[in-house]
């Protein structure tokens, strides 16, 4: 049969490998600004990103006209994006190919259902949930949150095989983890299971991004014409279609049809053509197969409302707070370095997991239910893990939804994210009078100063707040199994426009990297007599 | 005996004697101490010649490890790690000397791309001889040791080339350390090790000794050009321009000098304020007796 590789398949081919690499350019030293600018390219053209993101904001701007373009060329050319470059519809090709036997046919009312529940969701109650079913971002969740870890530790793996011969001296390639991701897996799990009967199961019935593009094409003349004539009705056409658009050999539902051109290609008498119609010739030979009743419109919008006051009612939703203080933030919650305040922060960020990848230390990961559903999968340190570096602002440079602000290296430096906690009663030098001064000597913005104090055997470390960004590197080298310094969200600085080094001098602090900026001066004449720290008696 | 069979042979018996005293052969026409002024190329060229030069330690074909503090992401002026040039000057010197192979090793203590790149150690050694300088940061380039007669670091991972050369040379920085007083040879090689974060558990001063009765360096050259005085290890704190290159067959000696000729936190200090200086005397793994020494002072 077909052994030549079909443009599509080029096409699909090429797009994945951009996909990959420019994950895997982000996460490596390689990277530079025009590389993270670019990282997030699928995660721009994803139609769902955009106007969930004003609707639930309800603020426009200009940034609309990419996605007008995206739209206008879905009008025009039908839905080649979901066919040869969408990386999710790769990824189930992939599936589909080891998996389907047969191909049976369901109701696909639901994407757009779906996709009018997330956005009364997020008219109504303001909350984005886009980032359940958006395909760009659970694409680039499973390649750069799962398979990239894997390929890390294959990797590392190959390179001790390597080092055992002798070769490479001592190169090490930091493996990659991450939280939550086990929904991802369950989710790609489900998705082959149903592959087995329903070719592009997740594109027919799931994908609210393909529902917008069957609504854009369906606004253009871009038509499958079949020949009468030249048709011997063999039905191949039927049968290879991977949407199921094609009924009885002549028509077929142009919503549904991604443009894939496999039924030309298969045609044996070349009697189907692709192309832009004119306007009398453009209704026939379509049919709709999504009965969208009244019922089930309503049945939707309900489930976005239902779903949006969940959300806004969780005890731990951040979202709305009636009350000045809220005494419920979770210890887990603290925000990567210019993440907007918290309730836009939510409605900006789609979970696509760029800047976790992006992350050099691996310390931001995915959110599990500390804070509520609405929180669910969004970045948040884990200093244990990871520690926020002083070199770096990737995360805001490589957002696609500007929920993290993109900032200049000094005024990241500012964006203070919280606040280091030392635990005495789990701590070496206070509790257990050992000369241990590691937060000390890791801390970069000089914040934990050594000192003799009354009662305490050797020296102990004592925070300052007004020097602490945050970055919990001393929670990260702490040689404690349960770190006895802590990083917790307070008095990080959430501000959606405006200078951070303004905002933190205001506030009173003086954060500054490797600044000579606390000596303390031990005098011999010390009326104490009491020697620095670290000297014994 | 070689550095390497020695320390083969006494790690399969289960006898790792201390090898300490068998490396620090005193011989009549050395100085116990060398301590030179100047500028720091020429001042640790002086300094090694007037411990014997190094062919004394480094025969042809040998492998040698080097030792240097790069543990912190932060540049010259900071006094955090070894000043680059010292740290060349003695990769050029073994290359001369016809070792086989050098390479300048340390544990860091921050991220290890950071260090290399900031201390300038690489990049300053890799012209030298390329790809010479690591970062040595996997379990996997470690081994398990047994430490003979130690009180409290009975066992240690320490990096397996260590184990395996012929040579091993301390280039440390002299600055201060909030835990351990004053941070040089001693101290450093818990840059040598696998778990540093141990040292914290028991007392940090026994553990240092204990790491040294196993890890002694054929000599130590001491940065102390510019020293940081407060705030040590990782500071920004008070650096004093003292401008010396120290230099001595015994490790615990250098110490010695440091901690009692500059000031800490504005005072002086005795030797014996140091904990693991005054366990080490204790034990004779070195002398801290400095008025007794022969001090060799020059001037480059």
């Amino acid at each position: 049969m077909m052994c030549r590789i079909s443009g599509r398949r080029v096409a699909q081919g090429v797009s994945l490998f951009l996909f990959v690499s420019l994950l895997v350019f982000t996460s490596s030293q390689l990277s530079n600004d025009i590389i993270d600018k670019w990282a997030s390219f699928y995660m721009l053209v994803d139609p769902l990103r955009l106007p969930i993101i004003f609707i639930a904001l309800r603020e426009i701007s200009l940034h609309i006209i990419l996605f007008i373009i995206v739209a206008l060329l879905i009008i025009r050319f039908g839905r080649f994006f979901c066919a040869k470059i969408c990386p999710m519809g790769i990824t189930i090709d992939i599936i589909d190919n080891f998996a389907n036997v047969d191909n049976k046919s369901l109701n696909t009312a639901v994407k757009y259902i779906a996709l009018l529940a997330i956005a009364v969701c997020a008219l109504v109650a303001g909350v984005n949930l886009s980032f359940h079913l958006m395909p760009m971002s659970i694409a680039t969740r499973l390649y750069a949150l799962v398979l990239y870890p894997f390929t890390t530790l294959i990797a590392s793996g190959g390179l001790e095989v390597a080092q055992n011969l002798g070769l490479l001296d001592y190169a090490t390639f930091g493996v990659r983890r991450y939280a939550t991701v086990l929904y991802i897996v369950v989710l790609f799990t489900a998705l082959a299971v149903l592959a087995r009967h329903y070719k592009r199961f997740w594109c027919r019935y799931l994908c609210p991004a393909g529902a917008m593009f069957g609504l854009f094409s369906a606004l253009g003349r871009y038509r499958r014409a079949v020949n009468v004539v030249q048709c011997i009705k063999c039905g191949k056409c039927e049968r290879v279609c991977p949407m199921c658009a094609i009924d009885k050999i002549y028509s077929y539902d142009h919503k549904e049809c991604i443009a894939c051109k496999d039924c030309e290609r298969s045609c044996p008498v070349g009697a189907i053509s692709f192309g832009w119609r004119g306007k009398r010739e453009s209704g026939s030979g379509t049919f709709n197969t999504v009965p969208i009743t009244r019922r089930r419109l309503l049945g939707g919008a309900f489930a976005g409302i239902g779903v949006g006051l969940f959300s806004l009612t969780e005890l731990k939703s951040l979202i709305y707070l009636p009350r000045e203080h809220s005494d419920v933030i979770d210890a887990a919650l603290i925000r990567p370095p210019g993440a907007l305040p918290e309730a836009e922060f939510l409605a900006r960020c789609v979970r696509c997991g760029e800047c976790m990848v992006a992350c050099p230390t691996n310390g931001l990961q995915p959110l599990a239910l500390q804070s509520g559903t609405a929180a669910l999968f969004s970045p948040v340190l884990v200093p244990a893990i990871g520690n926020c570096s002083n070199t770096c602002n990737k995360c805001g440079h490589v957002c696609p939804t500007s929920a993290i602000r993109e900032l200049s290296l000094e005024e990241k430096r500012h964006a203070k994210i919280g606040v280091a906690r030392i635990l005495k009663e789990r701590c070496l030098a206070w509790e257990e009078g050992k000369s241990c001064v590691v937060c000390q000597e890791v801390c970069p913005y000089n914040a934990i100063k050594l000192d003799r104090v009354a009662g305490a055997v050797a020296s102990v470390p004592v925070i300052e707040e007004n020097r602490c960004f945050g970055c919990g590197a001393c929670e990260n080298a702490c040689p404690q199994a349960l770190a006895a310094v802590i990083v917790e969200p307070t008095g990080a600085i959430r501000i959606s426009e405006g200078s951070y080094v303004e905002k933190s001098l205001s506030l009173g602090l003086s954060l500054k990297v490797n600044e000579k900026t606390n000596i303390i001066e031990y005098q011999q004449e010390d009326s104490n007599g009491k020697l620095p720290p670290g000297f014994v008696e | 005996m070689k550095r390497r069979e020695f320390l083969k042979s006494s790690l399969s018996l289960g006898v790792a004697l201390s090898l300490g005293r068998a490396e620090v052969a005193l011989s009549a026409d050395v100085p116990d101490l060398v301590v030179v002024k100047g500028e720091p190329v020429r001042a640790t060229e002086r300094a090694i010649d007037a411990l014997g030069g190094i062919g004394r330690f480094v025969k042809p074909g040998q492998s040698v490890v080097i030792k240097p503090n790069m543990s912190f992401a932060s540049g010259i002026d900071v006094a955090a790690n070894t000043n680059p040039d010292v740290v060349a000057t003695v990769v050029r010197l073994c290359k001369a000397a016809g070792a086989k192979k050098i390479s300048v090793l340390d544990h860091t203590l921050a991220a290890a791309e950071s260090c290399l790149e900031l201390s300038g150690i690489r990049a300053a050694c890799n012209k030298v001889v390329s790809n010479c300088v690591h970062a040595v940061g996997d379990k996997r380039f470690y081994s398990e040791v047994k430490i003979k007669g130690a009180q409290s670091l009975k066992t240690t991972s320490v990096m397996r080339e260590v184990l395996e050369a012929d040579v091993l040379i301390a280039v440390p920085k002299a600055k201060s350390h909030g835990g351990a007083g004053v941070s040089c040879t001693m101290k450093g090689n818990l840059g040598l090790i696998y778990d540093r974060g141990v040292f914290h558990f028991s007392s940090l001063h026994t553990c240092v000794a204990d790491l040294y009765s196993l890890l002694v360096p054929a000599f130590s050259v001491v940065d102390a050009t510019k020293v940081m005085t407060t705030n040590g290890p990782g500071g920004p704190g008070k650096v004093i321009d003292y401008g010396e290159i120290v230099a001595s067959i015994d490790g615990v000696a250098a110490d010695a000098y440091i901690a009692s000729s500059y000031e800490w936190f504005g005072r002086r200090v005795k030797p014996e304020n140091v904990g693991y200086l005054k366990e080490a005397a204790a034990r004779g793994l070195g002398r801290i007796d400095i008025d007794a020494m022969r001090i060799s002072r020059l001037n480059v």
